[in-house]
């Protein structure tokens, strides 16, 4: 029973029959699928975006922003603001030091220090 | 009363144990509300710089570069002395390691083919059926939980 079991099952899992399995598979949808969820900020998808290089780290922080609804805060608090250039978040490296002259007292003189505490978050 | 450390205060001021740069409770509440007040600021210009870029993406739906990739989880490790706990396989990807990736599918499918017919499946009708050179067919469901009733479990 179980020699027989093997050999149907030989039969139906070979490298070419995975091989044109993988290559027949709708790419079309699956992309579909991934845009959307990125659009909807589910990390997976995003995770594959970002791995692909199809859209500008700017573009993916956009996607990000435009979830947050205008009521609602992005980045306030000053000690999340340090996180955040310790870690050259997407918001600081496209956003934020765009218009950090544009800031007031004393945000923008806290940015600044912060940004020469961690240089990082200048890298663009 | 101690002062509380901020770097807009003093700029030579260390960072907290934590990490992160320390601020006192006053400026913290100015460099707050500037920032709220910057937000529109960043949303137009985010929009401005990036917004025709991802609506064009999303509009034409296409993902250049997406393939499917096949991987499948090997064996766990055993355990050892140094690390006794449970570890998962690490993944063989079919794309690196063909034969592995086929290898394994088959196990599983064996597996899998193994729980679901043999439990089901009655010895004295296997062996009459080998006995006449027939090969093994796969039986629908409905007839496994027939036979099941008389068949012994193995």
């Amino acid at each position: 029973m179980r020699e027989a079991l093997e050999r149907l099952v030989a039969e139906l899992v070979t490298v070419d029959r995975l091989s044109a399995a993988l290559r027949s598979l709708p790419v079309d949808a699956a992309a579909r699928t991934i845009i959307d969820g990125t659009v909807e900020g589910i990390a997976e998808p995003e995770g594959v975006v970002a791995a692909l290089g199809v859209l500008s780290s700017g573009a993916l922080t956009l996607a990000f922003v435009r979830q947050v609804s205008a009521g609602e805060s992005i980045l306030v608090d000053p000690v999340e603001v340090s996180e955040q250039v310790q870690g050259g978040s997407g918001e600081f490296i496209y956003g934020w030091w765009e218009i950090r002259t544009g800031l007031a007292e004393p945000a923008r003189q806290w940015v600044e220090l912060l940004e020469g505490r961690f240089p990082k978050a200048r890298r663009r | 009363m101690e002062m509380e450390p901020c770097l807009l205060c003093d700029v030579n001021s260390v960072p907290l144990a934590s990490g992160e740069a320390p601020i006192c409770g006053s400026h913290r509440q100015q460099a707050h509300a500037a920032f709220e007040a910057a937000e529109p600021i960043l949303r137009t210009h985010l929009e401005q710089a990036y917004g025709a870029e991802l609506d064009e993406w999303v509009r034409q739906g296409v993902l250049h570069g997406l393939t499917w990739h096949l991987e499948v989880r090997d064996h766990p490790p055993a355990p050892t002395r140094a690390v006794p706990w449970p570890q998962p396989g690490r993944l063989v990807h079919f794309a690196n390691d063909r034969d592995s990736v086929v290898r394994l599918v088959r196990e599983r499918v064996l597996k899998a083919f193994e729980e679901e017919v043999i439990p089901h499946y009655p010895i004295g009708r296997f062996a009459s059926e080998r006995r006449r050179g027939t090969l093994l067919v796969l039986r629908p469901r409905r007839c496994a939980k027939r036979w099941s009733a008389w068949s012994p479990s193995w």
